[in-house]
C-alpha cells in the first residue's frame, strides 16, 4: 500500500460499514428518522440533504439529486443488494457457529424481497419531500422578511412627525 | 482487535487480513479466503460435522466425565471431518482425467508434424490439397461465367486492389489458352 491510500484507510478516516448501512436500510422507521434528520450546524448542508445508501450529507437538494444519478451511488446500491458480510460469515468459514450462520441466511432470504420493496417505496420521495421541506423554510423565511421591511418604514416615517410635534 | 462504534469486535490472524479490511476488500470475493471457498463451493461448506463447534455464552459447570467425552469426540469429529473433506476435494476432482486426455488428444492432433506421426501428416496433407483443388475449381467455375467480360477486365485500372484479381485472371487466361 503506498502512502496516499494509508491515509485514506486510516482508522480516524473510516466510513459506515455496509452491513451497518444495512441496518440502516432495514426498517421504514429508520429510514425516515435518516430522511428528516435535526439541523446540526456541524454537518454539511445542516444534516437535511442525507445518502442512505452512501452515509453522506449534501449541501442543497441539487447536490444530493445529482449525486443520485452518480456511478458511486448505482455501485453502493448494487453491493448493498447482496447480503453484507459480517462477523458471523467469517466465524462460519472457520467452522464455529455453522447453524446461527445459516438460520441467518434463510431468514435474509425470506425477508430481502419485502424489504427491497419498503426500501425503494420509502426512498422514492426523498428528494421531493427535501423540496417541500426547502419551500416551507423558505416561505418562513420570506414572512419575517417583510415585516422587518414594514417596520423600517413606519420607522422612516415616525421621527418626522415627532420633529414636528416638538417644534 | 479493532472495535467498532457500535461495540462489535474484528479480529485479524495478520496484517494482511488487518489492511485488507481497513481497504474495506469484501472477503467473499477473494480467492484465498475461506468465506470465497466456502460460499463457490470449493470446500466443504454444509455438513453435521462443522455444526458442532458454537460460541455458548453461558458456561457450564465443570464435570469430570463431560469434559473427558468432549475431547474424545473432538477428535473423532475431527478425523470424519477430515475424511469428508477429502472425500468433497476427490469428487471435485474426478473429470479431471477424461479433460486432460482431451486435451492431450487435441494437442496431438495439432502438432502431428513435431511428433513425426506420418498418418496424421499425410491425412492433414491430403485434407489441404483437397482444399486447395476445391479453391481453385470454384475460381475457374467463376471464371467460366465470365468469359465476356474477360478482356474489358484485364485492360481496365490497374490499381494495387485490382492487381491481384488480374493476376489470377491472367493466369486463368494463359491455362484455358494451354488448354485451348
Amino acid at each position: 500500500m503506498g502512502r496516499y491510500s494509508v491515509r485514506r484507510y486510516k482508522t480516524k478516516r473510516r466510513t459506515r460499514d455496509l452491513d451497518l448501512i444495512y441496518g440502516d436500510l432495514s426498517t421504514p422507521e429508520s429510514i425516515q428518522s435518516l430522511k428528516h434528520q435535526p439541523m446540526d450546524e456541524y454537518k454539511a448542508g445542516l444534516g437535511q440533504y442525507y445518502c442512505v445508501h452512501c452515509a453522506k450529507y449534501f449541501q442543497d437538494n441539487k447536490a444530493l439529486a445529482s449525486h443520485l444519478k452518480s456511478k458511486i451511488h448505482k455501485r453502493r446500491v448494487k453491493d448493498l443488494s447482496v447480503r453484507p458480510y459480517d462477523n458471523l460469515e467469517s466465524e462460519a468459514a472457520a467452522g464455529t457457529n455453522l447453524l446461527k450462520f445459516m438460520e441467518r441466511v434463510e431468514h435474509y432470504k425470506q425477508s430481502e424481497p419485502s424489504r427491497k420493496q419498503m426500501e425503494d417505496a420509502v426512498l422514492a420521495t426523498h428528494l421531493a419531500e427535501n423540496e417541500e421541506k426547502d419551500k416551507i423554510l423558505a416561505a418562513q423565511l420570506q414572512a419575517p422578511q417583510e415585516e422587518a421591511a414594514q417596520t423600517v418604514k413606519e420607522n422612516l416615517d415616525a421621527p418626522v412627525k415627532e420633529v414636528k410635534m416638538a417644534d | 482487535m479493532f472495535v467498532r462504534n457500535d461495540a462489535k469486535e474484528f479480529r485479524f490472524c495478520r496484517s494482511k487480513c488487518h489492511k485488507l479490511f481497513k481497504q474495506r476488500r469484501n472477503p467473499r470475493k477473494l480467492k484465498w479466503t475461506k468465506a470465497f471457498r466456502k460460499a463457490a463451493g470449493k470446500e466443504l461448506a454444509v455438513d453435521s460435522t462443522l455444526t458442532f463447534a458454537t460460541k455458548r455464552n453461558i458456561p457450564v459447570r465443570y464435570n469430570r466425565e463431560l469434559v473427558a467425552t468432549t475431547l474424545k469426540a473432538m477428535a473423532r469429529i475431527e478425523q470424519i471431518r477430515q475424511k469428508r473433506e477429502r472425500a468433497f476435494y476427490k469428487n471435485r476432482m474426478k473429470g479431471n482425467k477424461d479433460k486432460e486426455l482431451s486435451l492431450d488428444r487435441k494437442l496431438v492432433e495439432n502438432n502431428a508434424v513435431l511428433l513425426r506421426m506420418r498418418e496424421v501428416e499425410l491425412r492433414t496433407k491430403e485434407e489441404k490439397r483437397v482444399q486447395k483443388l476445391q479453391k481453385a475449381q470454384n475460381a475457374q467455375d467463376e471464371m467460366d461465367i465470365s468469359t465476356d467480360s474477360e478482356a474489358e477486365f484485364s485492360e481496365q485500372e490497374e490499381s494495387s486492389e485490382e492487381e491481384g484479381a488480374q493476376k489470377i485472371v491472367l493466369t486463368n487466361k494463359k491455362k484455358l489458352r494451354q488448354k485451348a
